[in-house]
């Protein structure tokens, strides 16, 4: 079957899984990019689902439970705008129960469900926690053989002080629990702001380990599957990063769909949901969602790092597998 | 049937109220409505999945999945005879791994325009399984049916006595029922605590109350069943406007017909009940009482002459009896 140019056989005739999966680490321009995709008309981006961190629904509800997020807010906020019309509070209480019914369901027949409500459309997924396990991109792959996968790696620079900028907003708001995904990014492996001293928080080691688990998944991929792009470029020069991942969609690139892809605000996602379910995506995307390609500075990787006190700088292995990015 | 390819299904209303509660007649009168579509005692929210719900039924000494099977039978198969009841016993194995709340999905799913509504008087034994059945439907609608303890006590007196003219014996969630304080022992104690079915009443109505505190105002509502008997005309308006669904004449008028539900008689062989089995012999709305019940008087069926206790009595003013 060949729908929206992306050629996928299936598995029962009338029904689709066309998936586009967006890798990468959290503060790597995931939001933007995926609200970018999703305004394409043949493309339908998603908030944050985290749903192949979990076999089930219901392993996904237990994993709610007990993240250090909202992370049932994205997903709650989708079922309740494409089954039930629209993201009023009724609404979302409604998506939560449609959701703990189905809680029997695998998380890859979930979204294929969802798939299955906006096709011809591709559904964009960008969840960054998929990128924290090989095994949870790998169970991606085993529920959609034919997915394709984006690769989008940010410069590790702009990367570490992005990370460092959100963790100085978020303890605005008071200390930073342990074991929060934030101080897990920047203080990776460890997630326990009290566990050492302060040159425990450098943010190139999850840039590294996160890229490596992508790059170590991608490595098996057939090509034509996989394609990394610099969101940078994405964001900074978007008529021209679009059409390259738009041809490597099938998909259409004429003015009229990558303009209309330069206004993420029009997403459905693109602001704060009711009361119930209010986040699904970065607090600064649903603050200011408009695209401002003036946001992707360019950077060396030469130089000490600005979060160091001790004038540190990029290892040996993020500068090489930086490079071998396209960055200098 | 892919559920998810439909439009949602309209929210269900659950009728909270005590076995031998006037609750067969009641749900069968709201399913008469051209809006509404009520189905037999399921049981479903006793468990999480329908896995979980199959192991439950081997265990209780009522024929707990009759109703659900006589609703699949009706629904998906298109009517109810040993055959369809056979394949729909079948056609729930099948789904065993669902969730209870799943399946009550699709069955609301082959009623829709119509919303579903459910009677399953095991759902107020256990706070959990009312708080599921919320969880998985958080904008149901809830009605508390509640009708004078008098009129329950006489009612499970009543049934034990038809239980041992019929059936020489008396079947142990009856019992329960009735001495409620021995309601937590095994269904094989051989036990014979005094006959005092006020306790039951008080505890189970206790439980949907507390159960019912958690639920907003505009999705709870409490019907007194003798308003119901005394008055239908005015008390199914009423329900039907809380509702918002038609509440013209004809659709009340056809809300008397309780006796027109395909669930208004006994069942084939393999799926007999569903429901009360005094409803299923005479489904017809019932006269309404003569006189209004007395909360004071000794019980008739003591020999003595003790009464309901303090805690009954002012429960029993809540909801409005004297």
């Amino acid at each position: 079957m060949t729908t929206a140019g992306v050629s996928t056989p299936c598995d029962t005739p009338g029904t689709m899984s066309q998936i586009l999966a967006i890798l990468g680490p959290p503060r790597s321009f995931t939001t933007v990019v995926s609200a970018m995709l999703g305004q394409h008309p043949q493309m339908y981006g998603l908030p944050e689902v985290h749903l192949f961190g979990a076999d089930t629904i219901a392993e996904w509800w237990r994993q709610c439970a007990e993240a250090t997020f909202n992370m049932d807010h994205g997903l709650v906020r989708v079922v309740a705008q494409l089954f039930f019309g629209d993201q009023t509070e009724d609404n979302v209480r409604r998506a939560a129960g449609w959701l703990q019914r189905r809680a029997h369901f695998t998380t890859g027949l979930l979204i294929e469900t969802l798939a299955g409500r906006v096709q011809p459309r591709i559904l964009v997924d960008k969840s960054p926690s998929i990128v924290y396990r090989v095994e949870t991109l790998r169970r991606a792959h085993a529920m959609f053989p034919q997915a394709r996968f984006l690769h989008l790696v940010r410069h590790p620079r702009g990367h570490g002080e992005s990370v460092m900028k959100y963790l100085r907003e978020r303890r605005k708001l008071g200390p930073v629990p342990p074991g929060h995904w934030l101080l897990h990014l920047a203080a990776y492996p460890n997630s326990d702001e009290n566990a050492g001293t302060s040159s425990d928080i450098d943010p190139q080691r999850a840039w590294l380990a996160l890229h490596r688990n992508i790059c170590e998944f991608l490595d098996f991929l057939p090509a034509h599957q996989t394609l990394r792009v610099r969101g940078e470029e994405l964001v900074g020069e978007p008529d021209h990063g679009l059409r390259e991942v738009l041809d490597w969609l099938g998909l259409r690139t004429d003015d009229e769909a990558v303009e209309e892809m330069k206004r993420p605000e029009r997403s459905p996602y693109a602001c704060y949901g009711p009361p119930s379910a209010r986040f699904g995506n970065d607090r600064a995307f649903l603050q200011d969602p408009v695209l401002r390609p003036a946001r992707a500075e360019r950077h060396s990787l030469d130089g000490p790092l600005s979060w160091r006190g001790d004038g540190g700088e990029f290892s040996a292995e993020v500068r090489e597998l930086a490079q071998r990015f396209g960055y200098e | 049937m892919n559920v998810d390819t439909l439009p949602p299904v309209p929210d269900p209303i659950f009728v909270l109220s005590p076995p031998l509660s006037f609750s067969s007649f009641f749900a069968a009168m709201l399913g008469q409505h051209p809006q509404l579509y009520a189905i037999p005692e399921t049981h479903l929210f006793v468990a999480e999945t329908l896995q979980e719900w199959w192991e439950s039924g081997v265990k209780t000494s009522f024929n707990m999945a009759h109703g659900l099977v006589r609703a699949v039978a009706e629904l998906v198969y298109g009517g109810q005879n040993e055959i369809t009841v056979q394949l729909a016993r079948a056609w729930l194995r099948r789904r065993l791994p669902f969730t209870t709340g799943y399946l009550l999905e699709l069955l609301a799913g082959r009623v829709h325009p119509r919303a579903l509504a459910e009677k399953s008087p095991s759902m107020i034994f256990n706070p959990g399984s009312m708080q599921r059945a919320a969880r998985m439907f958080p904008l149901a609608r809830f009605i508390h049916l509640v009708e004078h303890p008098r009129r329950h006590c006489e009612a499970v007196v009543a049934a034990i006595n038809d239980a041992v003219a019929h059936e020489k014996r008396v079947p142990s969630w009856l019992r329960q029922l009735a001495s409620f304080s021995a309601a937590q022992a095994d269904e094989s104690s051989q036990e014979h605590p005094e006959l005092d079915p006020q306790q039951a009443w008080h505890a189970l109505h206790k439980n949907i109350g507390d159960f019912l505190d958690a639920v907003p105002e505009t999705q709870k509502r409490r019907v007194r069943t003798e308003d119901v008997l005394r008055n239908p005309d005015a008390a199914l308006s009423a329900i039907a406007e809380w509702l918002a669904i038609r509440s013209d004449a004809e659709a009340i008028d056809a809300m008397k017909h309780p006796e027109r539900s395909p669930f208004a008689r006994f069942g084939p062989d393999g799926a007999r009940y569903g429901n009360d089995a005094a409803f299923l012999r005479n489904p017809a709305l019932p006269a309404a009482p003569a006189e209004p019940d007395d909360l004071d008087a000794p019980f008739a069926w003591r020999e003595d002459r003790e009464g309901f206790s303090t805690n009954v009595k002012a429960l029993a003013r809540q909801m409005g009896y004297e």
